[in-house]
């Protein structure tokens, strides 16, 4: 088999390796699968490290738009609590009212029966005072006053749970923050392993590190390596075709 | 003593609206807000208050640092602090104890916990009559 020498970086010959020709081969048929893959993984973190911020204002969105949901919900739901107070004030004067009359009513049926069989009471008379008698037992003002105050203090009940159920749109909004910084570390993350592809020096422009030219300042960059690393390739394939 | 004076200190607007909501629900009217710890001393030395409900999690100064700047002022040092946060594991727990604060209640409460925690304060921190 024969013998390459690879220069040390010394030009005489007593300072150069022996190095068989089989193991370059096969160094370099083994760099010819792995490049491409490198050239997938690179690809993969550009398009990652792309998406990355974008990804951060949508969470952000997210936030604010849930932030301000909750706080129409909750301006509408203090809206309402506050007509079922004014509701439940007239509702007490009603009922001020309705117990007023009711007394004044019992007052003029006890009266009346009282009054017995006096001259003055006339048939069309007492036929009023048995009238008046059916009214006060069927009329029932005050149970419905009740009833309806029951229910605008259950509603208001309701109003509080949806009320207190809004503190998962603060529970999801810290959650999804936790995971903007997660997005964001990662990000970083992204850049270092980047720039550990010796982008950083290719990169250039004014923008700052993370940013979408950024990326894309490094994506072109990584392409015309792809392109020498392509033109290596290539020499070497035509090398071995001549043999 | 009448109703206590509540200072609410939340840096999302819809919690202290929740928080407060809650409170009136419970009976308690007497009610200001703050939106970060920093807020909430300057809150504190304007206006007063007889009883602080913080989060934990806020810009400027955390619950922690606010609670820890109270218990340090010899005028505030026994003021009464509920923490209501999303944070509840042991070792967070532990650092809020550390930092001296009364109660501790998680995310999501009830209207009705809430009262529970604060009447437990206000009776543990009422003056004892001689």
């Amino acid at each position: 088999m024969e013998n390459h020498f690879i220069p040390s970086g010394d030009s005489t010959a007593e300072n150069t390796i022996p190095l068989d020709a089989g193991v370059i081969e096969s160094f370099a048929q083994m760099l010819e699968r792995v490049i491409p893959l490198l050239g997938n993984v690179k690809s993969a973190l550009e398009e990652c490290s792309t998406k990355i911020p974008r990804a951060s204002v949508d969470l952000e969105d997210v936030n604010q738009a849930t932030e301000y949901a909750a706080m129409e919900i909750l301006n509408i739901l203090e809206n309402l609590s506050k007509r079922i107070e004014v509701t439940k004030s007239i509702l007490n004067k009603l009922k001020v009212g309705s117990d007023y009359q009711q007394d004044l009513l019992r007052q003029i049926s006890e009266r009346l029966k009282s009054a017995g069989s006096s001259s003055w009471v006339t048939p069309e008379i007492s036929t009023l005072s048995i009238l008046l008698d059916k009214y006060l037992q069927l009329s029932d003002e005050a149970g419905s006053i009740a009833a309806i105050g029951k229910y605008l203090d259950e509603t208001t009940d309701d109003f509080l749970k949806i009320t207190v159920a809004l503190q998962v749109q603060d529970i999801t909004s810290q959650q999804v923050s936790t995971a903007k910084d997660l997005v964001s570390s990662i990000q970083q993350q992204l850049i270092l392993i980047l720039k550990h592809f010796d982008l950083k020096k290719r990169i250039g422009g004014t923008t700052g590190p993370g940013s979408v030219q950024d990326i894309e300042a490094s994506t072109s960059a990584l392409k015309a390596e792809q392109d020498v690393v392509d033109q290596i390739i290539d020499e070497w394939k035509r090398k071995q075709g001549k043999k | 003593m009448g109703s206590p004076k509540f200072l609410v200190v939340d840096d999302s607007v819809t919690m202290r609206r929740i928080i407060i909501n809650a409170l009136r629900a419970i009976g308690y009217d007497n009610l200001i807000e703050a939106e970060d710890g920093q807020d909430a001393l300057q809150k504190l030395l304007d206006k007063g208050a007889d009883f602080v409900i913080a989060d934990w999690n806020m810009p400027e100064m955390t619950g922690l640092e606010l609670a820890s700047w109270i218990r340090g002022n010899g005028f505030f040092s026994r003021l009464p602090i509920l923490m209501i946060t999303t944070r509840g594991s042991k070792d967070d727990v532990l650092k809020a104890r550390g930092a001296e604060i009364n109660d501790y209640i998680l995310k999501p409460f009830s209207p009705q916990s809430l009262k529970e925690k604060i009447d437990k304060i206000l009776k543990s921190t009422e003056p004892k009559n001689a």
